[in-house]
């Protein structure tokens, strides 16, 4: 690998106003050389000259110079992850973007071009980000930025989500209501080194009738194709097959279980017309669900329908058939009060569970967020769906038990190949481009960041080795699987024996 | 979320090559340029929003979700309308995106104080999206 030098200063033509310069990834160990194009203005954005104290490892003295700190700290970190010879030039500017009192854009990146059919590519008639492009074909072909990535100088200031900020130490100890610059670049960047579908999220068409190198690589398994071999018709189809579409790729299927938990699940075991698995969302309080788990009976919780909830199903107040409840797994209706409020109410009564019932069509249970020391049941929620299916048969006894089943893993389907984001109905952009947010431990490229991400780049990586950042891998070396038809779940079903 | 386009259209774009291509050495062969169908692509991003009642950054719910998602594919659908392919002699293609692909992150506050961010498709005046929801 070619070392380069640690920094340099570079003009932006484009923007004659701009002092621009450039800092390219510093670890002289790097496998590429990552290049943050400064296209701010003078006193503005990474050029913003206001005095700021060193925080987390970020020695920078003014605001400005931080901010360019943690953009090059970003890109130190996948530098010395990714393999290429043509440097990787990212234009990045800080600057008001849409944002008010209540809500904002952070930010945005993402690839500045795409190729296809250049010298070496792997696949023919496919595009490609420029950068990975450029790494394939061993020289620069599209000179100029290849990823460009904008963010928000406004956060914390008068009318733009005043209560948070941009935390830009290197430490990975955002506090409360900072926002963690170098754990979103982390994400940012990767989807402009081609952790993205270009597929056109209306009408399902392929980018300029090409597929993209990102999707020769989705596997929808109830289908039984890879997108890039369906019609726009199967792709749309595809796209809300919910648990069904798989990352078909060697190079993260061999770290899944070296990276995913045992997925969390409600089992039924009876009675034998529902009996299963289901699939759940899990909390930020109460216990954690473990692989022993907890075994229970489900009853519905009931209370009063007063002001605190209008339903005697919502658990907003103290449960009056606590008699029935104690000992058993609660099932509670979401709405009204917060999850804390109604996981103390039924744990109040003696449940030793709760399963919050979705109030909301979705195919994907609601992870549900909130601080409550005091909860010490495990807490999951199941989709609106599927309780109704349960709570029919809640007369005839429901046998549950709340686990994490060591044979699944959490965000993985069939022959562990990882999940992506595939909820019904279709969130445009947030759908296949990324991770299913059933993974756990949380991973990157999920759609919701959260907040405590280690800045690590875990399955991403893999991912970029599917599709051709390092040598010998990637479509060209491996061949995918053959697509298999599923008509069910793939997942083998759990009894419970009492 | 605004969006770099190739300066003006086929034509333009030909005609601007062209110069440069008449003082070339040899055989000059214009690279072609081929207009994609109008595509509404998905792009990355991140946002956030605040509950107006507790100042807390919190996660979009599925409503807000969905609203957005409709808002960016409408912006996206013009973003993407003038996007332009070149084919070079060689017989490679290559686009330039300007931010047509651009993954916004939305945050938003929620009512116990913390702070949830979300990626979703760049282009358009999303509300803000965030960590997890609390009720």
């Amino acid at each position: 690998m070619t070392a380069r030098a640690s920094s340099r200063l570079r003009r932006v033509p484009a923007f004659a106003a701009a002092a621009a310069f450039a800092i390219s990834a510093a670890a002289s160990s790097s496998a590429a050389v990552i290049t943050i194009v400064n296209g701010n203005d003078p006193n503005v954005g990474f050029n913003d000259p206001a005095a700021a104290t060193p925080v987390g490892g970020n020695p920078g003295t003014t605001i400005g110079q931080q901010r360019l700190n943690a953009f090059q700290h970003a890109a130190d970190i996948w530098g010395g992850l990714l393999d290429s010879p043509v440097e990787i030039k990212i234009r990045a500017t800080f600057e008001p973007l849409d944002c008010d009192a209540t809500s904002g854009t952070l930010g945005a990146a993402g690839p500045r071009g795409v190729d296809s059919d250049f010298p070496n590519a792997p696949l023919p008639g496919t595009w490609y980000p420029s950068a990975l492009a450029n790494r394939l074909a061993g020289s620069d072909l599209d000179p100029g930025e290849d990823i460009t990535a904008r963010f928000n100088s406004s956060i914390g200031t008068t009318g733009c989500l005043e209560g948070g900020s941009w935390y830009l130490g290197f430490d990975n100890h955002a506090g409360t209501n900072q926002l963690d610059l170098v754990a979103v670049l982390l994400h940012e960047f990767a989807h402009g080194f081609g952790f993205l579908t270009l597929v056109d999220d209306t009408d399902f068409s392929e980018f300029n009738g090409q597929p993209d190198v990102f999707e020769t690589h989705i596997l929808d398994i109830q289908a039984g194709k890879h997108w890039n071999d369906m019609t726009n018709t199967e792709r749309m189809a595809s796209g809300i097959h919910t648990g069904k579409i798989l990352w078909d790729g060697v190079g993260v299927q061999a770290e899944t279980r070296s990276t995913l938990d045992p997925l969390p699940v409600l089992s039924i075991s009876t009675p034998a017309s529902i009996a299963g698995d289901y699939g759940i969302g899990l909390a930020d309080f109460g216990a954690a669900v473990t692989t022993t788990g907890v075994v229970g009976t489900l009853v519905a919780a009931v209370d009063p329908a007063d002001a605190a909830g209008t339903l005697t199903t919502d658990a907003c107040s103290p449960i009056t058939n606590a008699s029935q409840v104690a000992g058993h797994v609660a099932v509670v209706d979401r709405g009204t009060c917060p999850f804390i409020d109604k996981a103390t109410n039924v744990q109040a009564a003696g449940a030793i569970g709760m399963v919050l019932v979705d109030n909301a069509t979705g195919s994907v249970p609601v992870a549900m967020g909130g601080d409550a020391p005091g909860v010490t049941i495990p807490v999951v929620s199941i989709t609106q769906a599927d309780g109704a299916t349960i709570r029919a048969q809640l007369a005839q006894g429901v046998a549950v038990k709340i686990w994490a089943n060591p044979r699944r893993l959490a965000g993985a389907g069939l022959e562990n190949r990882m999940l992506l984001y595939a909820p019904n109905p279709y969130e445009s952009g947030s759908s296949i481009s990324h991770w299913d947010t059933s993974a756990h431990p949380n991973l990157l490229m999920e759609p919701n960041l959260s907040s405590d991400l280690p800045h690590t780049v875990d399955l991403t990586l893999p991912a970029l080795r599917d599709i051709g950042w390092f040598p010998a891998t990637g479509p060209a070396a491996g061949p995918r699987a053959p697509a298999q038809r599923v008509q069910q779940d793939d997942a083998p079903k759990i009894v419970i024996r009492p | 979320m605004s969006r770099r386009f190739f300066a003006g259209a086929a034509i333009a774009a030909s005609l601007a090559v062209l110069p440069a291509l008449l003082l070339a050495d040899g055989p000059v062969v214009c690279p072609a340029i081929d207009h994609p169908a109008p595509v509404s692509a998905s792009a990355p991003g991140i946002r956030a929003a605040i509950d107006p009642a507790t100042g807390a950054l919190r996660t979009p719910t599925a409503e807000e979700r969905m609203a957005a998602s409709a808002r960016k594919r409408a912006a996206r659908a013009e973003t993407m309308r003038n996007l332009e392919v070149v084919v070079h002699p060689n017989g490679m293609k290559t686009v330039d995106l300007g931010d047509a692909f651009l993954f916004d992150v939305v945050v938003e506050t929620a009512p116990d104080g913390t702070i949830g961010y979300r990626c979703v498709p760049g282009a358009a005046q999303a509300p803000a999206a965030a960590s997890k929801e609390v009720r």
